[in-house]
Parts: C-alpha cells; sequence; structure tokens
C-alpha cells in the first residue's frame, strides 16, 4: 500500500511550488492542483482494491516509529472509503470551480489544497492531537476557500464560519489537554484500551473533544452558519463542505467513538435525531435551492451520526460495527454523491439564474440525485435505510422509526419540489444548458446507480426479473431518440417476455393479477403510439412502471417486495411528472406515495415473511394502512384526482385500470398470508368495509361535480376501487368472488373509457366537457366503447357490470351487512349521474362549429378498444369465462356462497343467469327495434338546432347545449357531502409541519453574535445533559 | 314443469300483450279518475290507445340521428325487459315470464336499462330540455332509490330469499302474512319511493307536465313517441306488478293482480292529487330524510 505520508508531502510540496508553478501560467497551475487531487483518489482506490481483496489495514508510522513514540496513520477499509471519498468530492469541486480558480487570486488553489488533505489527515490519523492539527489545516483551508472568489455574502458567511470553528477548536484544545493529562497518551487505540478516561474527569475530558466535533458536524440548533456559507459559497466549494468535510468529520466522530460512554452516546444519538428531523423540517419552508440542500445537508449528517451512535448505544441490528458500517456508511456514501451532484447541478442552475426545464441529461441527473437522496431505490440509501429501519422496529425504537421515516418523507417533499420545478421551469423560458458542468453531477449519478445496483444484486435482491424495470428504462431512454414506434413495441415486447419469464413462478392469484398489471401497461404502451415523433420520456417511464408492477407480483422477500414497490411508486410518480401539468399533482403523488410507502416499510420490517407478506397484529395494520393510501381509500385519497387528470392521457388509463389493482394485489396476498383473515380479526373487516364504502360514495358524488373529463374518470375510479375494497372486506367466498371480478371487471372498462376519452381530447384539444358536445357522428367507435364502458360501469344488465353488482349485493346482504347495502345501492345510483353526464356532454347534445373537422381516434386508441369491447361482449354473454377462474382461485379456503348450476349463478339468497339475460335482452330488443323501423314513416334527418324550442331560434351550440354545471340542483341538495374535507386536513397538516418549520427558521438570524451564541448554549446544554444521563 | 322454449315465448307474448292493454286501461282510467277530482270530464278511458294509433301513424318522423331512434327502443325494450323477468302471477305458468333469468336485483336493476337508453336518445335530439330533464330525472332518482333498497333489504332479510317467485310464496295464507302486515315500515319506505319513481306529484319536475314540453320526450315524434306511451303502460305494469309481489302477497290469479295493482296505482294519484310540486334538491333532501329513516327502521326491525 502506497504510504500516505508521501500524499501528504505531495500536497504540501505542490502547495509551496504553486506560486511558481503559476508563473507558466494558471492553467499549468491548476493542472497541479488536479493531478494532486487526482493522486489522492488513485491512492484511496488503490486501498480500497487491496483491503477489498482481503488485504489487512495497515499503520504508518512517522518518523520510522510506532505509536505511542510517533503519530501513526491507519489505513483500513473506513479510511480508504473515507480518502477516496473525499479526493473523488474534491475532484468533482475542483472541475466546477475551474473557473473561478483561474480568475481569483491562486490562494484559492492552495486553500484547496490544504483543505482536501487536511480532510484526509482527519480520516487517516489515529492521533488525538494530529487530529486537531488537520481540523485546523482543513478549517483554515475553509475559510479561504469560502472567501476566495470574492463573493460578498460568502465573505460574510466565511466569518461566521470562522467564529463557530474558532469555538470547536477551543473545545477539542481543552479536551485533548484533558485526556492527556488523564490517560497519558494521546494515541487513541491506546487510550480507548485504557480504563483512565472511564472516570467522571475523563468523561468530562471526552465530553470536549466530542462537543467541538458534533459542533464541526453542525447540529440543530448551533449550524446556522454553516447553512449560511452552504447557500453563499460557490456550489463546488459546498459540494467540498456538505460532501468532504461531513466525510472527514463523521470519519473523526467514528473514530472517537471507542472513547465515549453510554451518555455520550446518547447525547450524539439524540442531537443526530434532533438536527434531521429539524433540518428538515425547516428545509421544507425554504424556498431557495442551495440553502434547502443546506438543511438537507445538516439533517443527513445528522442521521449518519445519530445511526452510528446507536449502533453502539443499543446493539442495533446485528449489534456489531458491520451493521453501523454498512448503515452509516451506506447513507453517508448516499449523502456524499447525492448531495454532492446536486450542489454542483443546483449551483450551476441558480449561477444563470436560469428559469427554464432542464435539458434531458442534467434532467435525468438531478431525478438520479434526488431519488438517492430521499432513498428511493436501487440507491445506495435505499438499501441502508431498509436495514436500518429493519433494525429500529426489531429494537422496539418507534419513535426513533417514527422521526427517520417522517424526516424522510420532509425530505421528499422539498427535494422533489425542486426537482418538479426544474423539470418544468417556468412558462416560456428557454431548456436550461449546463454544458460541460453537468459532466459532474452525472458521473456523481452514475456512481450512485452503480454503487445501488452493486450492493443491491449481490446483497439482498439477486434476483435479476426485479432488475427488469431499471434494465427496461435504462435501455429505452438511451434509445429515446428513436421514434415511438419502436419504443411503444419494445416495451410491450418487454412486459410479454416479462410476462414469459415469470408466469412459472407465480401462482394463481398472482397470475390473474399479472393479466391486469403487465396486460394494462402492454395495452397502454400501445395506446401511447397514438402520436407521432418519439415522445420523449413516456416509453422508458411506462415500461419501467409495467415491469415494476410485474416485479411485485415475482418478489418473495419483503425487501424485495418493497424494492419493487418503490420502484413502481417511482416510476409512475415520473409518469404523473411528465404531464403537462404534472408539476403539482406529481409532488402530492409522491409524497402519499411515499408516506403509504413508509407505513408499509415500517409493517414489513417489524412483521416476519413467511413466503407472503406475514404481519400479523399491528404491524399488519401498518401494512394494511400504507395500502390503503396507495388505493387511495377516502381521506387520504387527495393526491389521486390530480395525478390521474393532468398526466398524459394513457398514463392516466395505466394507472387508473392497471397500477390500481397493485395495492389490491397486496391486500390480498396480506390477507392470504394471514390464513385468508385480516390483521385485527373482524374489526378490522368491519372498518375497511366502511372505508371502502366511504370511498366509493365519495368517489360519485365527486365525480358528479366535475366538469373535467378526467377528474371525473378519476373520481369514479376511487370510487370503484372503494367497491372492490369494500367486497373485500367481506372476507368471505363471496366477497373475495366479487371483489377479483370487481377489479377485472374495472380493468375492462376503465381502460375503454381511458383509450376513448384519450381520443377524445387529443381531438378536441380540451378535457373540458362542457367545450364538447354532439360527437357520436364524429367518433362513432370511441361512442359505442364510451356507451358499453358506461352500461358495464353502472352496472346495468346485461353487461357484465351486473355480474359484479349482483355479486356485490348478495355478498354484503348475505354477510348481514344491511347499511352497507343500503349506502351501496346509493353509491351506484349516483353513478349514473356522471357516466350520464360524461357521455351526453361529449358525444351527444348539440355539436360545436370549432369540432367540425374533428375525426375518429387514431388507430391505436381504437384497436385496443374494440378488442376490449369484444371481451366485455364475450364475459358478459358467457359470466363463467371470468367467474370459473375467479371462484377456482378463491377456491375452498371459505364455505362455498355461490355456485354454478349450469348457467346459472346461485347465491344462498337468489340467482342470475348472466346468459339467459342477454338472450332475453337481446330478443326483446331486436323485437322493438323490428317493431320502430316496420312503423317508421318517411324518417328525415334534420340540421342542427331544428327542436322544437319554444318561441326562440337556437344559434349557438354554446347555448344550447346543457353540460355545464349539470347537476346543480343536486350540488344544493348534496353539496354538503362534498366539501373536500380531507383535501383541507392535509393542507392544514402541511400548514402546520410548515409552521414548525418556519418558527424554527427563525433561530437563523443571519447574525454571527447569535450563532455563537448558539453554540456555546448548545454545549452548555449538551454539557448539562450530560449530568442527567 | 319445463316447458319448450317456443311455447315459453308464446306464453310470454300472452303475459306482454295482457299487461300492455291492463296498462293503458290503467293509465286512461287514473287519468278520468283525476279529471274527476279536479271537476272536470276528463279524457276516454280509452284515450291512450288513441294517442299511440295517432302518433304510430303520423307520415312524418323526424330523426337526430342513430341513437335518438335508439332511445325509445332502449325505453321499450327496458319495459317489456323488466317485465320478463318478473313473474306476473304466483303459480301461473303462463304469467311466469323469464323470471328464471334472475332474481329481485335484477329487475332493479334492469329498470335502468330503458331509462339509460332513452336518456341517451333524449340527448342527441339536441334539445336542452330534454338533457335537463334527464339531469333533474337522475337526480331524484338516485335520491328515491335509498329508501326502496333498503325496504328490499328488508324484505330480503325477512324471507331470507330475493327470489320473488319465494318472496311471493312466503306471504301466501291470508293478509297477515303480506309484508305490508308483517313489516308496514317497509311497505311505507317503498310506496313513498314509488311516488318518486313514477314521477307524479309531489315529484313530476322531471317531466314537468303541466307546462311548457319538458323532459327526456320533449323532441319525440311519431312511431317514436308511440312507442313511449306504449312504454309506459307496459313499465307501470311491470312495477305495479313487482310492488305487488313484494309487499302485498302477490296474486294468485289474473283478478287478483288487477284489483290489487289498481289500488297500488291508485295511491299515487290520490297524493299526486292532493300534493303541490317539490322541486329537484327539495325532492332529494325529501327522500334522504324521513323515508330514508323509515327504510332504516324497516331494516332494523327485519334484522332483529
Amino acid at each position: 500500500m502506497v504510504n500516505p505520508l508521501w500524499l501528504f508531502a505531495l500536497s504540501l510540496g505542490a502547495a509551496f511550488l504553486l506560486p511558481l508553478v503559476d508563473r507558466l501560467g494558471r492553467r499549468i497551475a491548476l493542472v497541479l492542483v488536479h493531478g494532486v487531487t487526482a493522486a489522492w483518489l488513485a491512492a484511496g482506490l488503490s486501498w480500497l482494491a487491496v483491503l477489498l481483496s482481503g488485504g489487512e489495514a495497515a499503520e504508518f508510522g512517522t518518523a520510522g516509529f510506532r505509536a505511542p513514540l510517533a503519530i501513526v496513520l491507519r489505513v483500513g477499509l473506513a479510511e480508504a472509503a473515507g480518502v477516496t471519498a473525499i479526493a473523488l468530492t474534491g475532484l468533482l469541486a475542483a472541475f466546477s470551480l475551474t473557473r473561478s480558480l483561474r480568475e481569483a487570486p491562486l490562494g484559492g488553489a492552495m486553500a484547496l489544497l490544504m483543505a482536501l488533505m487536511g480532510l484526509s489527515g482527519i480520516v487517516l490519523t489515529r492521533d488525538l492531537f494530529n487530529l486537531f492539527v488537520f481540523l485546523e489545516i482543513s478549517a483554515i483551508g475553509t475559510y479561504g476557500l469560502l472567501g476566495f472568489d470574492d463573493r460578498k455574502p460568502a465573505l460574510r458567511s466565511a466569518f461566521k464560519y470562522m467564529i463557530a470553528g474558532g469555538l470547536a477548536s477551543s473545545l477539542y484544545l481543552i479536551g485533548v489537554i484533558y485526556v492527556y493529562r488523564l490517560a497519558d497518551t494521546l494515541n487513541l487505540d491506546i487510550a480507548a484500551a485504557g480504563t483512565a478516561l472511564s472516570g467522571p474527569a475523563g468523561t468530562a475530558a471526552v465530553f470536549f473533544l466530542l462537543a467541538a466535533l458534533l459542533v464541526e458536524l453542525k447540529p440543530f440548533p448551533a449550524n446556522g452558519w454553516a447553512v449560511d456559507a452552504y447557500e453563499t459559497a460557490h456550489p463546488g466549494i459546498s459540494a467540498i463542505l456538505s460532501g468532504a468535510s461531513a466525510t472527514a468529520l463523521l470519519l473523526a466522530l467514528w473514530k472517537i467513538l471507542p472513547l465515549l460512554g453510554p451518555a455520550h452516546l446518547s447525547l450524539v444519538a439524540g442531537s443526530g435525531l434532533a438536527t434531521f428531523a429539524a433540518g428538515n423540517l425547516v428545509g421544507a419552508r425554504q424556498d431557495r435551492p442551495l440553502r434547502m440542500l443546506g438543511y438537507s445537508s445538516v439533517a443527513q449528517v445528522g442521521l449518519v451520526a445519530a445511526v452510528a451512535a446507536l449502533a453502539r448505544l443499543g446493539g442495533l441490528g446485528d449489534g456489531g460495527a458491520d451493521f453501523a458500517a454498512a448503515v452509516a456508511g451506506g447513507l453517508l456514501l448516499n449523502h456524499l454523491l447525492a448531495k454532492t451532484g446536486l450542489f454542483l447541478l443546483a449551483g450551476a442552475v441558480e449561477d444563470d439564474d436560469a428559469r427554464g426545464r432542464l435539458a434531458p441529461l442534467s434532467l435525468a441527473a438531478a431525478g438520479v440525485l434526488s431519488a438517492a437522496l430521499v432513498g428511493l431505490p436501487p440507491f445506495p440509501g435505499f438499501w441502508a435505510k431498509w436495514r436500518l429501519v429493519r433494525a429500529l422496529a426489531d429494537s422496539g425504537l418507534w419513535w426513533i422509526l417514527a422521526i427517520v421515516l417522517g424526516g424522510s418523507l420532509l425530505e421528499a417533499f422539498y427535494v422533489f419540489r425542486w426537482l418538479g420545478l426544474r423539470a418544468k421551469g417556468e412558462a416560456g423560458e428557454a431548456p436550461v444548458r449546463l454544458g460541460i458542468r453537468s459532466a459532474g453531477p452525472v458521473l456523481a449519478a452514475l456512481l450512485l446507480a452503480a454503487a445501488g445496483a452493486l450492493a443491491g444484486i449481490r446483497g439482498p435482491v439477486p434476483d435479476l426479473l426485479l432488475w427488469a424495470p431499471w434494465a427496461a428504462a435504462a435501455i429505452l431512454f438511451l434509445l429515446d431518440g428513436t421514434p415511438g414506434w419502436l419504443k411503444g413495441l419494445l416495451s410491450v415486447a418487454a412486459a410479454a417476455a416479462f410476462g414469459a419469464a415469470a408466469w412459472d413462478r407465480l401462482d394463481g392469484f398472482r397470475q390473474f393479477f399479472a393479466v391486469m398489471l403487465l396486460g394494462g401497461g402492454a395495452l397502454f404502451s400501445i395506446a401511447a403510439l397514438r402520436k407521432g415523433g418519439p415522445r420523449r420520456g413516456l416509453h422508458p417511464l411506462l415500461a419501467a412502471a409495467t415491469l415494476a408492477l410485474g416485479a411485485i407480483l415475482v418478489a418473495r422477500t419483503p425487501l424485495e417486495f418493497f424494492f419493487a414497490w418503490e420502484t413502481m411508486t417511482a416510476a409512475s410518480w415520473l409518469l404523473v411528472l411528465r404531464g403537462r401539468g404534472g408539476e403539482k399533482p406529481a409532488l402530492s403523488y409522491i409524497v402519499f406515495g411515499l408516506g403509504g410507502a413508509f407505513l408499509l416499510m415500517a409493517g414489513l420490517a417489524a412483521g416476519g415473511w413467511d413466503g407472503g407478506i406475514a404481519a400479523a397484529g399491528w404491524p399488519g395494520l401498518l401494512v394494511l394502512v400504507g395500502l390503503l393510501v396507495k388505493a387511495g381509500a377516502l381521506g387520504v385519497h387527495v393526491w389521486l384526482p390530480g395525478s390521474y387528470a393532468e398526466s398524459d392521457d394513457e398514463s392516466s388509463g395505466f394507472l387508473s385500470s392497471a397500477l390500481s389493482k397493485a395495492p389490491i394485489f397486496a391486500l390480498f396476498a396480506l390477507a392470504l398470508s394471514l390464513g385468508a383473515a385480516l390483521p385485527g380479526g373482524p374489526w378490522t373487516s368491519r372498518a375497511l368495509g366502511w372505508l371502502g364504502l366511504a370511498t366509493a360514495l365519495g368517489g360519485a358524488l365527486y365525480a358528479v361535480y366535475q366538469e373535467d373529463i378526467k377528474r371525473t374518470l378519476a373520481y369514479s375510479s376511487l370510487g370503484q376501487i372503494g367497491y372492490i375494497l369494500l367486497a373485500f372486506a367481506a372476507m368471505d367466498q363471496a366477497g373475495w368472488t366479487t371483489s377479483l371480478y370487481l377489479a377485472l371487471n374495472h380493468f375492462l372498462y376503465k381502460s375503454m373509457l381511458f383509450l376513448a376519452v384519450a381520443g377524445v381530447i387529443q381531438r378536441t384539444g380540451t378535457r373540458n366537457m362542457y367545450e364538447m358536445g354532439g360527437l357520436i357522428k364524429k367518433m362513432p367507435v370511441s361512442f359505442l366503447s364510451v356507451l358499453m364502458a358506461i352500461i358495464a360501469l353502472s352496472g346495468v344488465p346485461p353487461l357484465s357490470g351486473f355480474g359484479g353488482k349482483w355479486l356485490l349485493y348478495s355478498t354484503l346482504i348475505g354477510k348481514g351487512w344491511y347499511l352497507e347495502t343500503a349506502v351501496a345501492f346509493f353509491a351506484s345510483a349516483v353513478a349514473f349521474l356522471y357516466l350520464y353526464r360524461l357521455i351526453h356532454s361529449i358525444f351527444l347534445g348539440q355539436p360545436k362549429p370549432s369540432q367540425a373537422n374533428v375525426r375518429e381516434a387514431p388507430v391505436a386508441l381504437v384497436l385496443p378498444q374494440l378488442v376490449l369491447m369484444a371481451v366485455l361482449m364475450a364475459v358478459s354473454v358467457f359470466p363463467r369465462l371470468m367467474l370459473d377462474p375467479i371462484l377456482a382461485l378463491v377456491g375452498d379456503r371459505f364455505p362455498a356462497a355461490f355456485v354454478f348450476e349450469g348457467t346459472r349463478l346461485r347465491s344462498a339468497l337468489g340467482y342470475w343467469d348472466g346468459t339467459l339475460t342477454m338472450i332475453v335482452t337481446g330478443g326483446v330488443f331486436a323485437l322493438c327495434l323490428v317493431w320502430m323501423l316496420a312503423n317508421l314513416h318517411n324518417p328525415q334527418s334534420v340540421k342542427q338546432f331544428n327542436i322544437v324550442f319554444a318561441a326562440e331560434r337556437p344559434l349557438r351550440p354554446e347555448t344550447t347545449h346543457y353540460a355545464w354545471r349539470f347537476f346543480e340542483p343536486y350540488r344544493k341538495a348534496l353539496g354538503f357531502l362534498t366539501r373536500e374535507r380531507a383535501e383541507r386536513f392535509w393542507d392544514a397538516f402541511g400548514t402546520g409541519a410548515a409552521s414548525v418549520g418556519g418558527a424554527l427558521r427563525r433561530l437563523y438570524t443571519g447574525n454571527g453574535q447569535t450563532y455563537a451564541l448558539h453554540v456555546v448554549l448548545y454545549v452548555a446544554v449538551l454539557y448539562l445533559l450530560l449530568g442527567v444521563l | 314443469m319445463e316447458t319448450g322454449i317456443l311455447t315459453r315465448i308464446g306464453y310470454a307474448l300472452v303475459s306482454l300483450f295482457v299487461i300492455t292493454n291492463y296498462g293503458l286501461l290503467l293509465i286512461g282510467s287514473m287519468a278520468r279518475i283525476s279529471a274527476k277530482v279536479q271537476g272536470r270530464v276528463g279524457q276516454p278511458v280509452w284515450q291512450p290507445y288513441i294517442d299511440i294509433v295517432k302518433s304510430t301513424a303520423k307520415r312524418n318522423s323526424i330523426g337526430h340521428g342513430i341513437m335518438f331512434y335508439l332511445g325509445p327502443v332502449f325505453r321499450l325494450a327496458g319495459g317489456v325487459g323488466t317485465y320478463m323477468f318478473i313473474p306476473a302471477v304466483y303459480g301461473s305458468v303462463l304469467f311466469r315470464n323469464f323470471s328464471d333469468s334472475g332474481d329481485l336485483l335484477l329487475v332493479m336493476y334492469f329498470i335502468f336499462f330503458g331509462q339509460l337508453g332513452m336518456a341517451l336518445g333524449a340527448s342527441e335530439g339536441g334539445h336542452p330540455y330534454s338533457a335537463i330533464g334527464v339531469s333533474r330525472g337522475l337526480s331524484q332518482m338516485t335520491a328515491f332509490e335509498v329508501p326502496f333498497a333498503l325496504s328490499v333489504i328488508a324484505v330480503a332479510i325477512q324471507y331470507r330469499t330475493l327470489d320473488i317467485t319465494a318472496i311471493v310464496a312466503a306471504q301466501q295464507g291470508g293478509f297477515w302474512n303480506w309484508t305490508v302486515a308483517t313489516n308496514p315500515l317497509a311497505v311505507v319506505a317503498a310506496l313513498i319511493a314509488f311516488l318518486g319513481m313514477s314521477m307524479h306529484n309531489p315529484f313530476s319536475i322531471v317531466i314537468a307536465p303541466q307546462e311548457i314540453p319538458i323532459g327526456p320526450p320533449t323532441e319525440y315524434q311519431s312511431n317514436l313517441l308511440g312507442m313511449l306511451q306504449t312504454n309506459r303502460a307496459i313499465f307501470n305494469g311491470a312495477k305495479l306488478v313487482l310492488y305487488m309481489n313484494l309487499y302485498f302477497g302477490g296474486a294468485t290469479d289474473i283478478v287478483t293482480m288487477v284489483v290489487k295493482t289498481f289500488l297500488i296505482y291508485f295511491i299515487n294519484v290520490f297524493v299526486g292529487q292532493a300534493f303541490p310540486r317539490f322541486r329537484v334538491d327539495q325532492s332529494i333532501r325529501f327522500f334522504l330524510g324521513v323515508p330514508t329513516l323509515i327504510g332504516i327502521a324497516s331494516v332494523i326491525i327485519a334484522a332483529i
């Protein structure tokens, strides 16, 4: 292994030589700087290579002596990784700083070299005083860096930084003096091995060391000075502060952990968690990106410190250093790369004062970095967070778990808010091109992806099928410039191939859902061909989401399931974001999606695993609630309408018909793993039943008042999912049969509706139903499709929808849920209102002159509709086509309530013969049709407006087409039921969190004296707490 | 008791013929009774026949499109179909119809078949009053459906079946076995719902018969109107038979059926002559108020 002393010599030598080299030109001087940093990186990598291939950690003494006679530098795995990380961040930052370094005085380059060397020294040394020296070197280097390029605000924050740093140094020095006095050594290992530091005096001595390091780690509330620096410095410097400096200081903390007693560790954990929570709360209020990233940085560092302390303190996980290293290390690596990339990227955007959307490559990098920061799969943070949550649940540390997940959710909120802003940009602004400046972020993103994938595939998720969504997304993104049809066909092929590869691994239930999930994805991939051009981003995301749904079915362990679940959440969120007005809905989509996912995660982590989602008792309830959030149950449905409405039309269809079945599948899987029961027993069933019912009624009522066709369908989906939940909650053969039947039926007719509506919107260019009218003559196939779909949805015989209603009411009455039956009747009746309105306002009534040239929808939409119509007709005439497989699936888990006798289905209460109903209806209809035709004398078609309008000749369709506020009397009577209480509740909840953040933010006055006081008070409070502990 | 399919179709046609004529005469006689109440002479009892013949014989038929023509077909098929799924006379092979297609739930939902189709046809007519009428009708329908559904649930609980024939069978053996005697609250709820269903006063705003022509049939004329008029008779008959079966012990012969359904329909006319009209929002609130509470009470009584 390379002796690190050479590197120090190299850095120092280079720094001294710089003024000379600068005479040859600044460019050459900078090459020297980059070269030295690269040398550190090479050394770090070479150490890593040796250590990872089984080499031993090495210690290097100075001047040929060993400890305690000399200072010792140690190169273990942690040190090697740390040095690599610091050098890498430094190199990326140095590249982004190139222009500033070239223009500013040479001191900047020297400060950079010194800061990086100091940070590496902090990582390598095993000597407490030497640690102080390196802390000082890096601190002085940092002050220089903050001020070097003449940014006035940065100069001010550098001064504040210096005050805080000075306080920390003083504390540290006091600590060193006491430790030396008590332990007679400054070598860490020797001091830790002895008992000299275990008494009260030793505790105090160590406290000073600890307090100094904690202050350097920027704890809440003594971190205003750091956040100011993050915001005002050059983004490259911020990246060094956030990535490299945090890494070094965390490793320093890691190093002195053996000296710490339980009380010290509690302080670290408490302070870290408080910083994590407060940092994210304040960050959520922040709209300046760099400051926001600053808050996120301090929060993340707090979390890593807390995890390290907790692992040592509470025997978290398997109790060993391995766990702490894996989790804290994973989180740190994640933070380091993501934050470095984000600071560079956000900083470049801020420097340009650009307001447009990011160009594709930068945007992709921003997406990856943000997703990684939030802990989405497959990035290192995801794996670390999973282990952490699992360990916290195992140890019963629920309140910590709550803080970790709550803080993460807040972080997701503000990071993705920023991302949404950058993905959409302000209207009328040109796309932001960062050119070479995006290289650093892209590299960081690639490293994150590689590290995450490696950690996953070689670790807990070796099943390559589960990685298919990522592979598909990657390949299709690479092909994103090619024509849409090619990508669409590839997407369909991917879904088919996935299905073929997975089919044998799926049991009956999973195969049943695979038809809807994968089939739905393929269906809407075809529909996406309706427009020419490459349609960038759509196909990769659609394919990824589809395969993620498949992966959910394939998953075997809780982690695999959660991995696939989060993959699905992420892909579908991006689909929503891609929509024209998708920025806001996407944010609520991902926040609620992640909120649900975190509940799921906590539940999965707390419950065991038994071939299914095995979670009895309250972990199971957590899983249940998490799934209900994703299903959009009333109360937590607020994310749904906007997302469905604002995403691309084929994406909405996909979300509603296919993806909405994922939580339903998971519910069945949950119940099956508990032996066909729900966690919590019959009371849960009853509550879930009422919740489903409320969702059904709420969805229907909200749908009645919508003018926007897609919002109508979105609320309609909500309502239909409500029925599925209601039937599922019955927990008997009848209920499950009904639930599965309703699910499949919903898939059929909602696909038809969304496909038809996509065509209508494409042709008319509006989503407002009252702006349409009379399209039946222009778009007859779409009309027929909608007609069949609404008949099926409303449950009118003879189409398959009636089967659903019959099954549902038979189930409910049979179960003794009488009031539920009545409410379900009411909800079903309300559905007629919006369905009629939909078909009337679009296809019937008076056509608009502006839509005179509207044509039938494109083939890519019409063809799937024709197929679905045929399927719907077939299952309507022969209900056994659908019901036989479903009855077989439900099997003999429960006593049989539904039995077929020929074509007649019998329940305990009655019977229904779908085939005979169809024949009778067909016969009667034919009879009436013949009667009508036979007696039709001299039929004449008349022109528009030729109607018996009382004493007036209508002129304009706008005043004649009765479509706007169609059910106003209904609103007058029952409007009080739909006053958006859930929306107001969540708004208030958000406002509350923002107010807390706002209140905390008032601590940060920007005044250096106040900040100094914060530091002093922070240390004093810690000291007092140490006494209590 | 298996009958050949052709025989069954023949029987069904006879049954349909009977109910059509009965329905027409019922409408005619009720109109005359209403006139008497209001101190007028009124139309002859056979006026509905004259109306239908007149409409059907019109020389021209104005159309607005395919769906416009299909509206009355849906409407009439809905009326006939509803009747076809109800056993009209208990124990009679002739009047058994095709009630083996499904139980009470099928009948309740098939009622919507004609309404939906008609609403669509009317919509294509392009007349705003049609759409307004549909809007009002659907709004009101959602509300009266609630007491009706509660009452049906009470019946299902009481007789432990949704099979209409079985429900009638359970009520045989005298007045005290009828639902109206065993669970009067259910019958009260259902009858109030029936007022809404029949769109007589005070729930007649949907077609607003006294004012300008409004409501779904606004644009219809000729044979198409004739079909709607025919349907009114059949559909009324079907609903009356259903009510008789569920609440008033059914009928074992055609005479009993005529008497019972006449009396049930008379309740409509009686109330209709005595009350003014509700606005739609008022009638919605009305149905979801006291009648719903009565319905809930009837369910609770049946359940315990």
